[in-house]
């Protein structure tokens, strides 16, 4: 009569460890694809926070803004937005900047010389934020005029006029 | 047989005997496979996720881009309309821009040359430094007139965005703009009239006929520039250079912006109108030229230039006198000139023209205010406009003042200024639509106008009714005219030949001569003031002829013979029968009316009547016996920059 047959030892053993590799490395993923998905909900987030501030900047007065630069060009305001935030247990701190438009940017953007800070200027958002044990940041950069806090207001309905022949 | 077995049942135990053998590797296998799928499926999900957050950030990075790239070209438009993108090579009428703390490779274009348009893939830009709008990069609208249509493109790390914007150079941006403070004590409305819509004061002006109009004070005293009280609607902004106090029924459908820069308003001077003084720098003209007035029952009509003002022993003018005006102003293409106060004491003012005033002007009741008025109040002092609580009064034009200017019971379409120093707006249940237009008045009439529209002659011809054996088989009927054109410029360049030699109240001031059959006739003034015709020697050099008449031209193509004309007035006919062929008694109709056409007699006979109806006219102070040019545009009053606005800012959507 036939015995029935069993694993030998080297199948469990080689199964086991293929098996334990296997959970390992599988293991090991979720973390870091946690980690990049974190990381990615991080900087999503401090890009709007760094939109919301360009869309504020628009709203204010450029002169004022010029009025109330610090050194390096630093613009503080007391506002909640310009301020240390937390968000889901992350602290993103914002930081602007604003610079009078140069020849950095291009000599032919103005022939005639560059413009007053008080008519166009240049601004940089920096949001610094920390995701475990590394420091991140986000910088935006744009260029404010300042009819923009004149313009009527956001949501502008379509022009009127049609082409009349 | 009995107690044997077969080979099956031999069988049988042996297979009863086999156990089932446990899962082997490739079971093993087949499931770390799947453990592997489902890992690589939370990566790929992670992977995913980081993408779609670089797309993101990249995309609001190339909105911001663009938005820069417009701002840049928001400035070169201020800093020379006239020639940003107009002037200049593909290179100057192009910007580029990256910006150094973007991702590298960012760039963002804007351009006004085509061909450059279509290599940088953006669409092309347009400044329209004409009156009328043209068409775009966008299909879905016209770039309006004096307007600059600006389109971005910027690309940041694969994202790309298009932004446009659409910035105008209104006549004056401002529904009502004052230097003092505005206030309000209710039922004040703040709007704009679409440009191009037809509109009528009669009543509240349709909603959907409305768009934002602005209110600005640059009041800094002590004090809130704006104070609206009780029930107030501004449809656009409302901006004040200090603060405001607004009620709970006060609502602002645009954005109120306190503590903003004053605005430039413009700085007219009512001096400087004064047709009289050699020394104004708007028109001094001939006092051959100027009507005096006075203070009087009905109506002033005004036409040409007209002055008032009570001379002093000194030589001036007294600054105090008022000229009185018991039934209203109708302004017929003229100005009048006060040196002191005006008081209409009712019948408002209307039509075209200026009234300016070195005092007060103070007008109650309303004129026939029509979307084509044009009229403009300009006065060194205090304006004051009412109407009846329980009817409003109605004015549509341009109203400045350098002192109070005041407002009750009234619905007005215009532009609204108050720009002293010592300016200031009340305002009572009134209705103030910009009308952006009324900033500019122009006043251009020649003496000869009467001339043009009579150029135009149509002629008919009339089947009659055909009948056989008594029944009528046909109506008569009338052909659709064929419509015989004049050019009277040439009749216009040579007028002074044709002065009436003749004089006298009767005489008209101009004579044309004309013929009727063999006989010469020409328009005289009965005593009435009527014209009429009467027998006159022709075959002088006051007979109007061909020659004087310029190309004729029949349903628009010119013909230089008689015999021209008959033939296309012939195959005008006969089209417009059917193709029929005209019978012989029409063909001779229609040979006498080419002869009278082309000899011009029937035009000439309209001229001669309108001349001499002209001429009544001037006799009773309402025709104008010599050209008449005055203007007065508030947006040349502002100094260096013309105002902008940024009427429209969005992604670009064809």
């Amino acid at each position: 009569m036939r015995k029935p047959r069993a694993f030998t030892l080297i199948e469990t053993i080689f199964s086991t460890l293929f098996i334990g590799v296997t959970v390992l490395a599988i293991v090991n993923l979720f973390p870091g694809a946690y980690l990049s998905i974190r990381q990615g909900e991080c900087q999503t987030q401090a890009d709007i926070l760094a939109a919301s501030i360009i869309d504020d900047l628009r709203s204010l007065r450029l002169s004022r803004i010029c009025d109330d630069l610090g050194a390096g060009g630093l613009y503080t305001n007391p506002d909640p937005l310009y301020q240390p935030t937390t968000i889901d247990g992350v602290v993103y701190t914002p930081v602007v900047t604003c610079e009078p438009i140069d020849a950095s940017l291009g000599a032919g953007l103005f022939p005639a010389g560059m413009p007053d800070p008080r008519d166009v200027s240049r601004f940089t958002i920096t949001v610094n934020y920390r995701v475990g044990s590394s420091l991140k940041r986000v910088t935006h950069e744009t260029v404010l005029h300042r009819m923009s806090f004149l313009a009527s207001p956001r949501g502008f309905a379509e022009p009127s006029s049609a082409v009349t022949p | 047989m009995m107690g044997s077995t077969s080979m099956s049942d031999r069988r049988l135990p042996k297979l009863r005997r086999r156990r089932s053998r446990a899962a082997g590797l490739p079971t093993v296998i087949m499931v770390v496979a799947l453990m592997m799928l489902l890992a690589f499926t939370v990566v790929g999900v992670a992977f995913n996720h980081l993408n779609l957050t670089f797309r993101s950030s990249n995309s609001m990075r190339a909105q911001e881009l663009s938005e820069a790239v417009l701002a840049i070209a928001i400035e070169r438009v201020r800093l020379d309309v006239e020639n940003f993108g107009i002037k200049g090579t593909a290179d100057d009428k192009t910007i580029r821009l990256s910006l150094d703390k973007l991702p590298e490779g960012n760039i963002g274009v804007l351009t006004f040359d085509s061909n450059r348009a279509k290599a940088l893939r953006v669409p092309v830009s347009t400044n329209n430094r004409t009156d009328s709008s043209v068409e775009g990069s966008n299909p879905r609208f016209g770039v309006p007139g004096q307007a600059v249509h600006l389109v971005a493109r910027a690309e940041v790390g694969g994202a790309v965005s298009v932004m446009e914007a659409l910035i105008e150079f209104p006549k004056f941006p401002y529904s009502i703009a004052s230097k003092g403070p505005i206030s309000s004590s209710g039922g004040l409305v703040v709007a704009a009239v679409r440009q191009g819509v037809d509109y009528s004061l009669g009543g509240p002006i349709d909603p959907s006929a409305l768009e934002p109009g602005s209110l600005v004070s640059n009041s800094q005293g002590s004090g809130p520039a704006v104070t609206l009280a009780g029930d107030n609607m501004i449809l656009g902004n409302l901006e004040s250079a200090s603060g405001a106090d607004l009620s709970i029924g006060t609502k602002i459908f645009g954005e109120t912006k306190l503590y903003t820069d004053p605005v430039p308003l413009p700085q007219l001077d009512a001096t400087d109108y004064d047709p009289l003084n050699p020394a104004s720098t708007h028109g001094a003209v001939d006092p051959d030229q100027v009507q005096m007035v006075n203070s009087g029952a009905g109506i002033l009509s005004v036409k040409g230039y007209n002055v008032f003002g009570q001379k002093l022993s000194d030589g001036n003018y007294n600054p105090s006198a008022t000229l009185t005006v018991d039934n209203g102003i109708r302004l017929k293409g003229g100005v009048l000139y006060v040196n002191g106060n005006l008081n209409v004491s009712s019948g408002g003012v209307s039509g075209k023209g200026a009234i300016i005033a070195t005092g007060n002007i103070t007008v109650h009741g309303d004129g026939e205010a029509t979307t084509d008025n044009e009229a403009a109040l300009v006065s060194n002092g205090n304006i004051v406009l009412s109407g009846a609580s329980s009817e409003k009064a109605k004015f549509a034009g341009l109203v400045y003042s350098k002192g109070k200017l005041q407002a009750t019971n009234m619905r007005l379409a215009g532009v609204f200024v108050a720009a002293g120093e010592d300016s200031s707006v009340e305002m009572a249940d009134t209705e103030l639509y910009q009308v952006a237009e009324k900033a500019k008045v122009e006043i251009s009439e020649e003496s000869t106008d009467f001339l043009v529209p009579l150029s135009k002659l149509t002629s008919t011809l009339t089947i009659p009714k055909v009948t056989v054996d008594g029944v009528t088989v046909a109506e008569a009927k009338t052909l659709p005219g064929a419509t015989i054109e004049y050019d009277p410029t040439t009749l216009k360049q040579h007028l002074s030949d044709y002065l009436n030699p003749y004089s006298g109240p009767t005489e008209p001031k101009y004579l044309f001569k004309f013929k009727v059959g063999s006989v010469g006739y020409r328009h005289v003034l009965s005593a009435t003031g009527a014209p009429i015709m009467v027998p006159t020697t022709a075959d002088d050099k006051y007979l109007v002829g061909p020659g004087q008449l310029g190309t004729i031209k029949i349903n628009g193509v010119a013909v230089s013979s008689e015999s021209e004309l008959r033939d296309a007035l012939v195959a005008h006919f006969q089209a417009a029968n059917e193709g029929k062929p005209l019978s012989a008694s029409q063909l001779d109709y229609v040979n006498s009316l080419a002869t009278m056409y082309f000899q011009g007699d029937q035009v000439v006979r309209n001229y001669s009547q309108a001349a001499a109806e002209e001429s009544a006219l001037v006799n009773t102070g309402e025709g104008q016996s010599a050209p008449f040019h005055w203007r007065l545009d508030l947006s040349e009053f502002f100094g260096g920059s013309k105002p902008m606005q940024i009427t429209y800012w969005a992604r670009f959507q064809p």
